[in-house]
């Protein structure tokens, strides 16, 4: 290396220094810190109980029902939340994309939903599907679906998919936006040319379309997967995880846990389980679109 | 590209300069590293500094508590600054529902520079417990120590003494009662219900024959639905834990109270078991049921202009199963002294003012909280103000506390959650309480 590349490399490293230095600080050393909390018995309502506790928080995990059962309750809340937004996102994108007059309005209404702050949208949902006064009730007896009013969060096997239902509709238009930005990109004379060979519309979809979008749509999955599977203000909110556990998701056990028992050994261990499960998510994810890329 | 011009730019400020440069390079970095490093703690050295020149004539202190959003704590704060030069108050008012969040981070840092600290009613046990707020009986004057005896309500002084230790003075108070529709019980010939049985009845007969709902409470998966399920065990003759700390849950007396609130539910709204405070009192102030279980606030709501119940309200302690006997769970907030505070005595000092008669009253009047000062209950400034107040004193001594255990949080969401299965009916009420008695012996020990 020439003395001059040696002082720019020198200036790169001052540059980054205060961003390592705050990345080290937020994110690395509290990830390590809740590694080793997870090894300790440590429990803030006992100031003795400091003890290294080796594995036995894990142990606990595997036996613990409620853990299972809000690991259960996550993976239900972002396989559905997912796969409906992807669905309607795309038809969101669509729309947006397309030259219809309101174009422009389209695209801001479109991403209202998405700009209210989640805990305000979950207490307007909360009121949404009141048992007496939600509106949702009052449409779907005006329009004859249901013929009493339903109390959609009081009963065990509704409340989940209520939840997932406020969901989809706030962060619907995120994925349309993400699957925007890729229809945008692709050129549009490929179009102009399967046209002139006869192409139908549908054709152009599935054949033009969808194969160049497909590295938008995997990002936008990715992002939605793992921002779903921490999901936390909108159930707090909405159910607190009841009725029983009916709505209990992994973020408010590990929270409630770590903040209202204080127990942060075995909040930690909860924390570490969440972190492991979103890494192979992830690794997954980055799998499957760096062997796209190849292709 | 700009950054590319940036870039040559700076090659060429670097081949010209290079002698000073790598002074600078040095003073850079000293500067940057100094910036990152002390930049927060700067400020507090200099501060700290401060504290220590004037720490002769006076003591900074700090009182954190919920804001009660009414500005009735800060100008009592600032009232005490102006007549005390030997103590400066900062008050710090955190939103009601972060400050139980925000406190226990603070003082598992052991954070000095909380000094009083506003404690709701079920937290004071886990604080003291933690060591994380000193036993106030301690601090207090003898003459505050024959006040608090003599002159307090004693169930939220119960409820704030450990181990025969008082260990935050109890600041104003809160009960859960039964507010009921007087015109809707003359409709029907009914007396204001003496009993749980004739409560339930009323509320059975009123549903069905006024086409409303019969009864309101909180039976949300939350804090509230222990609050609501201590009443109706207490109300029966049961209980969670008794006085030695035995766990009491799977009673004959526990299934009859859990039995009658599963015959209540059937004249609740659909949704009665996701209602919190507000959804239950919409639906009371609506004139949409004619019971309902709240606390003392909602008596003012209920007077108030675009109530639809104004002047049809009545209100009485929660009942028992028998005549004469009634309950009611203890809400209200109250005075500690953390452990990390380095002015003890100043705290003390402020805490002993604040809960004095006078600033009781000031409380009571204009923010409208329950002063636990007996004397105030028959005060005419206070009656005259708030009429209702005298019918709570009665509720009130009877107020009886949840749970008092260390792990208060864990033993209270074991709760919620049996309850919540029993209530919603995915758990026969058999069931629910074995399993909540299995639970809790796990759980305390």
């Amino acid at each position: 290396m020439s003395t001059l590349a040696k002082q720019k490399a020198k200036w790169g490293y001052i540059f980054v220094a205060p961003a390592v230095i705050v990345i080290f600080a937020v994110a690395i050393y509290p990830l390590l810190s809740t590694f080793y909390l997870s090894f300790t018995h440590k429990d803030l309502l006992d100031p003795t109980s400091d003890g290294f506790a080796g594995l036995s928080n894990y142990k606990k995990l595997f036996s613990d029902i409620l853990f299972w059962e809000s690991l259960k309750n996550t993976l239900i809340f972002v396989v559905f939340s997912v796969i409906f937004e992807l669905i309607f996102g795309l038809g969101l994108a669509l729309l947006m994309n397309s030259a219809i007059k309101g174009r422009g309005i389209i695209r801001a209404v479109a991403l209202i939903p998405w700009a209210i702050p989640t805990v305000v949208s979950a207490t307007m949902w909360l009121w949404l599907y009141n048992d007496q006064w939600g509106f949702i009730n009052i449409l779907l007896t005006k329009i004859g679906i249901i013929d009493h009013y339903v109390a959609w969060l009081s009963d065990p096997n509704l409340s989940l998919f209520a939840v997932i239902f406020s969901d989809v509709w706030k962060t619907t238009p995120f994925m349309a936006l993400l699957i925007l930005a890729g229809l945008q990109m692709v050129d549009q004379s490929i179009y102009e040319s399967a046209s002139v060979d006869g192409a139908s519309k549908l054709r152009q979809f599935f054949s033009i379309t969808l194969p160049m979008i497909k590295p938008t749509i995997l990002v936008a999955l990715l992002f939605r997967t793992l921002d779903s599977f921490r999901v936390f203000d909108l159930v707090y909110v909405m159910t607190s995880g009841g009725p029983g556990h009916s709505t209990e998701v992994l973020s408010l056990y590990a929270y409630k846990t770590l903040f209202k028992e204080l127990n942060i050994g075995y909040g930690s261990a909860l924390a570490v389980a969440i972190f492991i499960l979103i890494s192979i998510i992830s690794v997954i994810y980055v799998k499957v679109l760096s062997s796209r890329e190849e292709i | 590209m700009w950054f590319q011009k940036i870039g040559k730019r700076s090659e060429e400020y670097l081949n010209t300069n290079r002698r000073c440069l790598i002074l600078k390079k040095y003073i850079l970095l000293f500067v940057v590293l100094i910036l990152a490093l002390t930049g927060c703690a700067s400020e507090t050295t200099t501060k700290s500094k401060g504290e220590k020149s004037k720490k002769e004539e006076t003591k900074e202190i700090t009182f954190t508590i919920f804001n009660d959003g009414v500005g009735v704590d800060q100008k009592l704060v600032d009232e005490f600054n102006k007549s005390h030069d030997k103590i400066h108050v900062t008050y710090r008012p955190i939103a009601g529902t972060e400050l139980q969040d925000r406190l226990i981070t603070w003082m598992a840092a052991k954070d000095k520079s909380l000094d009083v600290v506003g404690l709701d009613v079920v937290w004071t046990n886990q604080f003291a417990k933690a060591g994380w707020i000193v036993p106030i009986e301690d601090y207090i004057s003898d003459d505050f120590k024959k006040e608090i005896k003599d002159n307090f309500i004693q169930a939220p002084v119960k409820a704030q003494t450990i181990d025969k230790k008082l260990y935050a003075v109890p600041w104003n108070t809160n009960g859960g009662l039964i507010y009921y529709r007087k015109d809707l019980l003359k409709k029907y010939g009914f007396e204001p219900p003496a009993t749980m049985d004739e409560l339930v009845q009323q509320a059975e007969e009123i549903s069905k024959k006024e086409g409303i709902y019969g009864y309101v409470g909180q039976f949300k998966r939350y804090e509230a639905i222990v609050a609501n399920m201590t009443e109706f065990f207490e109300a029966y003759g049961g209980g969670i834990i008794d006085d030695k700390g035995k766990i009491i849950v799977n009673s004959k007396e526990n299934l009859e109270a859990l039995k009658t609130v599963l015959r209540l539910k059937k004249v609740m709204p659909a949704g009665a078991n996701t209602y919190v405070e507000k959804e239950s009192q919409e639906t009371f102030l609506n004139g949409s049921v004619a019971f309902l279980r709240a606390w003392t606030n909602v008596w003012n709501l209920a007077q108030a202009d675009g109530s639809k119940v104004k002047d049809k309200v009545g209100m009485i302690p929660f009942p028992g199963d028998k005549e004469g006997k009634a309950v009611s769970t203890l809400g209200g907030w109250n005075l500690a002294v953390s452990a990390y505070s380095e002015n003890k005595e100043a705290a003390t000092e402020f805490i002993q003012w604040l809960a004095d008669k006078e600033r009781q009253k000031i409380k009571a009047n204009e923010g409208g909280r329950l002063p636990v000062l007996k004397s105030l209950y028959e005060d005419t400034d206070v009656t005259s103000k708030n009429p209702a107040f005298k019918e709570f004193y009665d509720v009130l001594v009877n107020g009886v506390m949840r749970p008092k255990v260390a792990n208060y949080s864990k033993v209270s969401d074991i709760i919620q959650n049996e309850m919540s299965l029993a209530f919603t009916g995915d758990k026969t009420p058999e069931q629910a309480l074995k399993d909540l008695q299995q639970q809790l012996e796990e759980t305390i020990k």
